[in-house]
């Protein structure tokens, strides 16, 4: 871990002092026990704030959409595979200029939870060792040859019937808050005004009453069908411990069963519900 | 005078026997890895190994509250108020930053206005604490707000859990005193004041690391352009972890929802860090940034309230600190800005 410190901090120095980028977002060390925070490095004598372990979550793709890294020339970011993949949505959408960005990727073994446990997409990880890149630290890590593991979860929701999946999920979004801690560290809610944000019409009742809710929770679970490349951000941020990634995988899930197409995966690849094509399966529909 | 003393094995009867009046209960119970303050839930599962993750703020400013209904006939609008949906409450084992909140946000409820919502509900909550005997999380920070772990503010009951097995009671408000029987009902023993006094002591101790923050109003009175709120703010995503997790951030939207010709208005929990809070109708947002959102959210807790009412908008629950999914700690903020003036900066 500390090899990769050293490493990212190396780059990092070394893209600022030649003019690579006018910034690098990365981790350094948080102030609240082990956890780590989001830094915007600017100058090369500050690439020392940097670092890398296993308590990196954050997924710092959600920033190239903000200010004021929006509107930098070019910026350098650190990523795992997972937060990678976040970036290859990005681009598929247009949503950011590849030459832009300069990606400094790290290998990595897994991240851990704050209660320390290790998420549900460490343990089915495909990308521990990122592939789509500019620049690459630390030593091969080998994935999970099993990444379908990550939907053994759902098997519970599948197990119940419609009407307990419903009282379930009654349940878990009457909790919601509408912080929109989900969205915002969604780095693939890219809407600049979110649907719940408008108001003549209003779609969206902004209310957290169990109606609000279920309209906010499953309109954004529709919108990352096929988009959602299932990072966790949203699951990590929630502080009402709602299990958002059960409706991200299942939709994750029904993509990839009906389009043979999973998100994050490929740049040159349109998300199947962004293209019509003559060819597309529509037995469905019949 | 010596105070009534109990075993803490009898805390859930305690906690039952306080809601038996026709009281709702809420109490801290585990659920997973976290403690969350919950109504109706089973006192025999009631945990005291931490602070819970939301605030006792929801039983008394609820997320999402009916003020009014109205009905249009035609030209007209039928008003119709409707009552506060206040129940007799007993928040049993809140935590002293959670109960002191209340004295905080009493003076802006009964400001230029006095809300019958919020008031009522008040009115009819009996809040008995657990003190900290230590600071039961690394966030916490309430000595620098002038608070500390066992601090009375807002309590109608004090419990202290003097060891192991044994908890004393100290009756605190004339509402408090009311319930002496339902206390002495359980009563094993007596203690002395002095029992307590270590409370004090320890719990100062545990937060010896945390500073002090008087002086913190008078450096942000001269530094409202400074670098440091874009630099600390930069990662700041712009939800609303830090202010629905508070409790005593207390803004709220107004909605109104209808069906046809008939509908209700709504108040509902909001937020100063979203965009949209004070984007006008002409298109203009005076706080067009996530720093200036989140400059706004210390000045309001550091300058602005404590100008207006003479308390600060915090009390070091360490909420914040803790479940900021970025980490952006308030405490290092203020910190920052406490040691910047104490330097003179």
């Amino acid at each position: 871990m500390s090899d990769r410190t050293d490493k990212i901090r190396e780059v990092a120095r070394k893209w600022l002092a030649d003019g690579t980028v006018e910034a690098v977002v990365g981790w350094e060390q948080g102030t609240y026990r082990e956890k780590c925070s989001p830094v915007l490095v600017r100058k090369p004598e500050d690439a020392d704030r940097l670092l890398f372990n296993d308590r990196c979550t954050n997924n710092l793709m959600t920033y190239l959409k903000r200010d004021p890294v929006r509107g930098m020339e070019k910026v350098g970011v650190v990523a795992k595979g997972c937060d990678i993949k976040s970036l290859i949505g990005l681009l598929q959408e247009s949503q950011v200029e590849r030459e832009k960005v300069m990606v400094l990727a790290v290998t990595c073994e897994g991240v851990k939870k704050d209660d320390g446990t290790v998420p549900i997409k460490c343990q089915a990880c495909d990308v521990n060792t990122p592939t789509f890149y500019d620049e690459i630290v630390g030593e091969k890590v080998a994935s999970n040859p099993d990444p379908e593991a990550r939907f053994k979860d759902l098997e519970k929701l599948d197990a119940m019937t419609p009407a307990e999946r419903n009282s379930f999920w009654r349940e878990e979004l009457d909790k919601c808050i509408r912080c929109y801690a989900c969205r915002q560290a969604c780095p693939l809610c890219i809407c600049s005004r979110c649907i719940a944000e408008k108001n003549q019409p209003q779609w969206v009742e902004t209310s957290p009453h169990p109606r609000g809710n279920f309209s906010w929770n499953l309109v954004r679970a529709y919108h990352l069908a096929g988009r959602c490349v299932e990072c966790e951000a949203c699951e990590t941020a929630c502080p009402v411990n709602i299990p958002l990634m059960l409706l991200n995988r299942a939709m994750a899930r029904t993509v990839k069963g009906a389009f043979d197409y999973e998100a994050g995966k490929d740049p040159e690849v349109q998300p199947p519900l962004r293209t019509f094509n003559l060819d597309d399966d529509n037995s469905f529909i019949l | 005078m010596p105070h009534m003393t109990l075993d803490r094995t009898d805390l859930p009867s305690l906690a039952e026997a306080l809601a038996g009046q026709g009281r709702r209960l809420v109490l801290p119970v585990r659920e997973g890895q976290e403690l969350f303050y919950r109504e109706g839930a089973d006192p025999a599962q009631l945990d005291l190994s931490s602070i819970p993750k939301n605030s006792i703020k929801e039983f008394l400013f609820p997320k999402c509250e009916k003020i009014l209904e109205y009905e249009y006939s035609g030209n007209d609008v039928i008003i119709e108020d409707v009552a506060p949906d206040a129940k007799p409450t007993v928040i049993f084992c809140a935590r002293p930053c959670d109960a002191a909140s209340l004295p905080v946000v009493e003076p802006l409820w009964n400001w230029d206005y006095k809300d019958k919502f919020f008031n009522e509900r008040r009115e009819q909550t009996l809040v008995v604490t657990y003190a900290c005997r230590t600071a039961p999380d690394e966030a916490c920070f309430c000595v620098s707000v002038g608070l500390s772990p066992s601090s009375d503010q807002g309590s109608d009951v004090m419990l202290y859990g003097v060891d192991e097995s044994t908890v004393a009671v100290r009756l605190v408000s004339p509402k408090g005193q009311e319930q002496e029987e339902v206390f002495a009902k359980f009563k094993k023993g007596e203690a002395s004041d002095e029992a307590l006094e270590g409370f004090a002591k320890e719990g100062d101790e545990s937060l010896a690391h945390r500073k002090p923050l008087d002086k913190v109003k008078g450096w942000l009175e001269e530094h409202f352009e400074d670098p440091l709120w874009e630099d600390k703010a930069f990662r700041c995503i712009g939800c609303g972890t830090c202010t629905f997790l508070c409790p005593t951030c207390h803004c709220f939207d107004i909605q109104d929802e209808s069906v046809f010709d008939a509908g209700c208005r709504l108040k509902n929990w909001d937020g100063c860090q979203f965009s949209l809070f004070t984007l006008h109708t002409s298109g203009h947002n005076p706080r067009d940034t996530q720093p200036k959102r989140y400059r706004q959210r210390i000045y309001h807790k550091y300058a602005i309230y404590p100008e207006k009412f003479g308390k600060t908008l915090c009390t070091g629950c360490g909420r914040c600190v803790a479940y900021c999914p970025v980490n952006l700690s308030l405490y290092d903020v203020v910190a920052t800005a406490q040691e910047r003036a104490e330097k003179g900066e």
